[in-house]
């Protein structure tokens, strides 16, 4: 093993600072030139159907399951602690106002990370190793239109529709624990519910974040896709950066957002 | 100053660095209208790069690259764009779209480029396909084709808009001697019956000196040499001798540099 | 025959979505479609709001009849001044209706409950709640009981 002396070491660490600068420079253009460049989304209407069924039809099933037993187990859990207090018909309230806040926005990016961020990923870079982003190029079609702009797009639009859709089924979930399992009396449940959540408060702000995360998740989804070394190790290993990548960025901005608006200052 | 009308592409000074690693250092290429030009040299000598230079999708350091009377470095990115539409190019891989059909990706650059009915199109398509002999292949998806039917489908595609100017990207690799051939008499023949100026990029000698009217040795990031492939062929340059032979060591070396053979194999470091 | 089911799924995906954003809003939130223009405004000062929060429900007889809408000190008397909005609906609440400050159950929220007076004239809008009854607060309640007890073993 060769030794690194302490000038190396820093010299190394400077160099992938300026390397993070670079990626980050290089992906805002990106995100730039698909998006604000001339023609709006290339190939129509048609393309943007085309992605949201690939990126947001194809995840429904994954986020109604996870919906549904996230909110059971909120539920059960709830119940459990809430009913040491002699309260337990505070939990449609707490299952609700931990989807809409939290769970909902998080988890569904989270899962969406994973399974429509990770093939948008490795669908982009097989299309760059296989030249087919060189070829639509060589035929006049700009791929940041063509191919970018409808899949950047279509995950905008599917990842706040499928955190509304989590958080749904989650409450869902939840009142069939409480009410008709643990015998929650069904008027308390829901309102209990409705007097402790708000419209503008908690509905809207859980919209917006899985909006910012919806904007996150894709465009790093996307970037590392178009970004990769055109080979099925550099793809495999794009792949894995959008999955940590994104969940990463998730979480942060969660703690941000939060702060934000749900934080008193 | 405009480009001269006998030369489709003409590369001036041109320089291209990765890094600080320089692939093409000062490069004067001139590709004359109407013929077949074979672009020759060894692995990793940057054929491709030189390609893609044609093509913009690379940006050269310095120099200028004239296409069709286009200066493309100064052009701006939707120009540039309306630009590649004069050009096609067969890549290596054939880079079909995978999720559309063999009609479909002929199609494609008529659909994005042109507003013709859906039967004009289809006749273009029939047309094409019948040229590169894949009537038949019509319906077929791109994974159930072989490598050499993927490269004339994708042929047919770069000559869907009727280009002025075809490049081949290594047409000739991974092909079985019937496939080389059929491909070798479709290069020629494109290029007579549709008058294009055809750049075959290759390290595949016989082949493409069976077809160039003219023929570049690029290497060490120069232009070695040029000329008719007779030419070539009795040239002095003793790396273009070597290239053209096929000799395993010369002024390129089988050894790559090396300490010194006793010193390594006695452990001195 | 394929982009058809494609198209399908897609529009099925988005009803979904706005199926679930009015859920969200109507059963979940409990917003409620009637405008909330056809209000009148009432002030009541109490000595302790301590609790009561803004968007807290005013209520009667248990009918959520409107809202608080804000809560500021007043800085003559140093009493709290809450402003209510009612339901133009109840306009009838004599002027010496009672506001109190009362809890949902043991912890839970503070809210109004009015309970009315019998007094011919009727509170119009900007009109003043005079009889109040401050908020329950649970370490004075201690502290009186306690004091209470004292007195009891004194005598």
């Amino acid at each position: 093993m060769r030794k690194t002396s302490l000038i190396d070491k820093v010299r190394l660490f400077g160099r992938s600072g300026i390397d993070i600068v670079e990626v980050l420079g290089r992906s805002t253009i990106f995100l730039f030139h698909a998006l604000l460049g001339r023609g709006g989304i290339g190939g129509g209407f048609g393309l943007l159907i085309k992605q949201l069924h690939a990126v947001g039809v194809m995840s429904l099933v994954i986020i109604v399951v996870s919906g549904v037993f996230i909110g059971m187990v909120l539920a059960l859990q709830g119940f459990n602690i809430l009913s040491s207090y002699g309260s337990e018909q505070a939990v449609g309230q707490m299952v609700a106002l931990t989807l809409l806040r939290e769970l909902g926005p998080v988890v569904t990016a989270l899962l969406f990370a994973g399974r429509a961020g990770s093939a948008l990923t490795a669908e982009i870079g097989n299309m760059k190793s296989t030249e087919q982003l060189s070829s639509l190029e060589m035929i006049g079609v700009d791929p940041l239109k063509y191919i970018v702009a409808p899949r950047l797009w279509a995950g905008f639009i599917s990842l706040p529709l499928l955190a509304m859709i989590f958080s749904v089924v989650g409450i869902w979930g939840g009142s069939w624990v409480a009410v008709d399992w643990l015998g929650v009396y069904d008027g308390s449940y829901w309102a209990n519910m409705q007097n402790s959540v708000t419209f503008n408060g908690d509905v809207l702000n859980g919209i917006i974040k899985s909006i910012v995360f919806a904007f996150v998740v894709t465009w790093i989804a996307v970037f590392q896709g178009y970004d990769c070394e055109p080979t099925s190790e550099g793809i495999s290993r794009a792949t894995t950066k959008t999955v940590v990548y994104a969940s990463l960025a998730v979480l942060g901005l969660d703690f941000i957002l939060t702060a934000l608006m749900f934080g008193d200052f | 100053m405009s480009a001269d009308n006998a030369y489709a592409v003409e590369l001036k000074g041109l320089t291209f660095k990765r890094g600080t690693r320089s692939i093409f250092n000062n490069v004067d290429i001139r590709i004359p209208r109407g013929k077949v030009t074979g672009i020759m040299g060894p692995s990793g000598c940057g054929k491709t790069t030189l390609l893609r230079l044609m093509g913009m999708q690379l940006r050269p350091n310095a120099g200028e690259v004239w296409v069709n009377g286009q200066n493309l470095p100064t052009l701006s990115r939707s120009d540039l764009f309306d630009a590649r539409k004069h050009m096609g190019v067969l890549f290596q891989s054939g880079a079909l779209f995978t999720d559309l059909d063999v009609f479909e990706n002929v199609a494609f650059p008529l659909r994005v480029h042109t507003q013709l009915s859906d039967e004009m199109i289809r006749d273009i398509v029939l047309l094409k396909l019948q040229a590169v002999g894949l009537r038949g292949a019509i319906d077929l998806m791109p994974d159930e084709l072989s490598g050499g039917m993927k490269r004339r489908v994708a042929l047919a595609r770069a000559i869907a808009l009727d280009p002025q100017i075809l490049m081949y990207d290594e047409p000739f690799v991974g092909q079985d001697p019937i496939a080389m051939g059929v491909l070798v008499r479709l290069i020629r023949l494109l290029n007579d019956a549709l008058g294009i100026t055809s750049i075959v990029v290759s390290h595949d000698l016989a082949e493409t000196a069976s077809i160039a009217d003219y023929l570049y040795v690029v290497g060490d990031g120069q232009v070695l040499g040029q000329g008719t492939p007779e030419e070539l062929m009795n040239a002095d340059n003793p790396r273009i001798r070597q290239f053209m032979t096929g000799d395993p060591d010369g002024p390129v070396p089988f050894h790559f540099p090396a300490a010194d053979y006793r010193a390594d194999l006695l452990g001195k470091r | 025959m394929q982009n058809r089911t494609v198209e399908i799924g897609v529009g099925l995906f988005l009803l979904a979505g706005i199926l679930a954003l009015l859920l969200l809003a109507l059963r979940v939130s409990g917003l409620s479609a009637s405008p909330t223009a056809d209000t009148y405004k009432l002030y009541a000062y109490f000595d302790n709001i301590a609790g009561l929060t803004v968007r807290a429900k005013v209520t009667m007889a248990g009918v959520t009849i409107g809202k608080v809408t804000a809560i500021d000190l007043d800085r003559d008397s140093f009493t709290g001044r809450v402003t209510m909005q009612l339901d133009k609906k109840v306009d009838n609440l004599p002027t010496d209706s009672t506001a109190s400050i009362l809890t949902a159950g043991l912890l839970g929220e503070k809210y109004i409950g009015i309970s009315v007076g019998g007094d011919t004239e009727l509170l119009k809008d900007g009109s003043t709640i005079h009889d109040t009854q401050s908020s329950l607060v649970l370490e004075d309640l201690i502290g009186k009981f306690l004091l209470n007890t004292v007195n009891k073993d004194a005598k």
